[in-house]
């Protein structure tokens, strides 16, 4: 069982960062729920 | 043919401290809220004057007033090292920096519908002035001073205080205001209508300097692309357009026409690759792809460099203009055979993204990361984005290429930092969204290779479109700028010729069958 | 932060407590760090819906080898790992976890 197990995730990527798709496709078979990923962008 | 000419281009700036500091994005939206007094009250302080733009090596790299090698080579940061006088003038080689008085004189000129009104000794002031700058018309100084866009201060103070206008400032005093639209239409409320004609106005400028740049008769352009951010429209069609033919009318081109491109701040890219797709089938003898600037963007970040005590450096609504024309082996040439695409099906790892601009149209080029001499993906001053928490983008995009190279094997992992040196570019643009998309750097690549400089250089563009909450997807596109290679002389077949021709293979297969 | 974003951390965190964790993707030191202070301390520019509201969620980055270890291998081969030769992940991930020790609770460790 992985550490996230049963946590909810709230994933803030950043474009010329991670950008948050990045981070689910990581991340979904974490056992945790991804609760919301969203990208900012600050240019 | 799969390349047109870069015939010429052009890059304006115009300072707008006043009207920045009440409708930026960040500040307009903070008095609306009610809840950032302090950095409202504040805000005024941080301003920069016009005369430190002028002196400030960014802006007037942006304009052609110094070259983009003698920039790479100055002392930082830029706003403590000043250039010396004699480099901080008005105009560059590639255009201006118009300050606010004449801004708001040229948004009055660009006005068709009574939106703008400006007081009368003001507006006669400014036409004054305007009528100084080489590229504006005697038709867009008379404009400044039409009856129906000047009136007193009573009355003016009466539209924005009743009837939902918006005051215009210059000197801290209000000196005129933009009009509402529409009672109830949302697309027409005075600072939509603000942001539009600011933006129409700032790409005449571009456009008027594109066109002195390149010695064309304004009766000879042939079409436009406006790249912009802006949506200009109503009720019923939110971002209908058109700025590109409002552009060219306010300019004089009567024999254009012309359409916009939208894509966030990938749509100048987009924009040059449609417009040299057009001029290389040969159904446009020309085009100009224009952009204007954003009120919107101006003082994004200054919540971070008031708070730090910083000057709040984000005062220009930025613009560009580039002409296209047939390759005539003359020209640095834009090519058409390769560009980078990013597919709806990449995804948004950057490392999707970056392949799919650099190292996918390299390869079907033949070509590798180290023959691009300059690659310019983002070219946003790091002075104003790094102290807000957003970090050097240009570097950060320079590194992915890097960091790519490194993993296609182009280059070893010690050589990174080199490579960035010697093939990357150094942000120098405004935060301008669309603007610094790449696009700044056409008009230093061009001259880059006109010296005999460079050879190649590789033009990005990168949009948030998921800042729409359309789509989760980002967007991308990237092309190559080259130097010119003879073009062989186009002889014209005849009839005959191919009757002749086919005649003698005829005759050659008749020889073999015997 | 965008104040939507914050409106959507303060949703989930008032409904799930400090069960959710925040993870991160930016890409400077300075602006994670703010991150980490408004999804825990509250939002430091007292702009948005996270204004005075002191949340404690667990946040890291993603470079994190606690959430690193917790990533799919490949996923992460395929989708960040150029991102680690372009970012200080080190700073990155040293800089959230000084917000998470002040003002976290119910870290994973």
């Amino acid at each position: 069982m992985g550490k996230l197990a049963g946590k909810k995730l709230l994933l803030l990527g950043e474009r010329d960062g991670v950008p948050g798709p990045a981070m689910e496709a990581c991340l979904k078979d974490s056992g945790a729920e991804i609760i919301f990923s969203a990208t900012e962008c600050f240019v | 043919m799969s390349k047109v000419g870069i015939k010429s281009y052009s890059y304006c700036l115009n300072h707008a401290p006043e009207t920045g500091s009440h409708y930026g994005g960040t500040p307009y939206e903070a008095f609306h809220s009610g809840k950032e007094q302090e950095y409202l009250d504040a805000l005024p302080k941080h301003l920069q004057s016009y005369d430190h733009a002028l002196h400030y090596a960014p802006n007037q790299t942006y304009i052609g007033g110094i070259s983009y090698e003698e920039f790479e080579g100055l002392k930082t940061p830029w706003v403590d090292n000043l250039l010396p006088d004699e480099k901080a003038k008005r105009y560059g080689k590639f255009g201006e920096l118009m300050p606010e008085d004449e801004f708001l004189g040229l948004i009055s000129a660009c006005d068709e519908f009574e939106l703008v009104w400006l007081e009368k000794s003001f507006a006669e002031e400014v036409s004054k002035k305007l009528a100084e700058d080489p590229v504006i018309t005697e038709a867009i100084v008379k404009r400044v001073v039409r009856p129906k866009n000047m009136h007193e201060l009573s009355e003016i103070e009466t539209e924005y205080k009743e009837r939902a206008g918006l005051p215009l400032y210059f000197g801290g005093k209000v000196v005129g205001c933009i009009r509402s639209g529409h009672p109830t239409d949302q697309c027409l409320t005075a600072h939509v209508l603000m942001e539009n004609l600011a933006g129409k106005a700032s790409g005449v400028l571009a456009l008027l300097h594109l066109l002195k740049n390149s010695g064309m008769n304004p009766l000879d352009l042939d079409f436009v692309i406006e790249c912009s951010e802006e949506g200009a429209g109503d009720v019923g069609q939110r971002a209908g357009g058109n700025f590109a033919k409002a552009i060219a009318e306010v300019a004089g081109c009567t024999n254009a026409s012309g359409c916009d491109v939208r894509g966030f701040c990938a749509g100048p890219v987009n924009a040059m690759i449609n417009a040299a797709a057009q001029v290389a089938s040969g159904a446009r003898k020309n085009i100009a792809v224009v952009a204007g600037g954003s009120i919107p963007k101006l003082y994004m970040n200054s919540r971070d460099h008031v708070k730090k005590g910083l000057l709040a450096l984000e005062d220009c609504v930025g613009s560009f203009a580039v002409l296209l024309v047939p390759d005539d082996g003359t020209m640095p040439v834009m090519r058409l055979d390769v560009l980078g695409k990013h597919t709806v099906g990449a995804g948004g790892a950057p490392q999707a993204v970056t392949s799919a601009l650099t190292f996918e149209p390299l390869q079907k080029a033949g070509l590798t990361f180290a023959d691009v001499d300059r690659f310019a993906p983002e070219l946003q001053n790091h002075e104003i984005t790094e102290p807000a928490g957003a970090g050097n983008v240009p570097l950060a995009n320079i590194k992915m290429i890097a960091a790519l190279a490194v993993m296609k094997k182009a280059i070893e992992k010690p050589a990174m930092m080199d490579f960035i040196k010697q093939h990357g570019t150094i942000g120098y643009a405004h935060t301008q969204g669309h603007i610094p998309a790449g696009v700044p750097f056409i008009g230093p690549a061009c001259e880059m290779i006109n010296e005999g400089k460079i050879k190649r250089a590789m033009i990005i563009g990168k949009g948030s479109l998921f800042l729409a909450r359309l789509t989760n997807l980002a967007d991308g596109a990237s092309f190559l700028i080259e130097k010119p290679e003879p073009v062989a002389p186009t002889s014209a077949v005849s009839k005959d010729d191919i009757k002749a021709m086919i005649l003698e293979a005829l005759g050659e297969i008749a020889g073999k069958l015997a | 932060m965008d104040l939507q974003n914050q409106q959507r951390v303060k949703d989930a965190g008032e409904k799930y407590g400090t069960d959710c964790v925040v993870i991160l993707g930016s890409s400077d030191a300075e602006g994670a760090e703010i991150y980490a202070e408004t999804v825990t301390a509250g939002d430091p520019t007292y702009a948005g819906p996270l204004a005075g509201v002191s949340l404690e969620l667990p946040v890291y980055h993603v470079f994190d080898p606690i959430i690193r270890a917790e990533c799919d291998p490949a996923a992460w081969e395929e989708q960040i790992s150029m991102m680690e030769m372009v970012l200080d992940p080190e700073a990155l991930t040293a800089a959230v976890k000084g917000m998470r020790d002040q003002y976290s609770k119910n870290a994973i460790e």
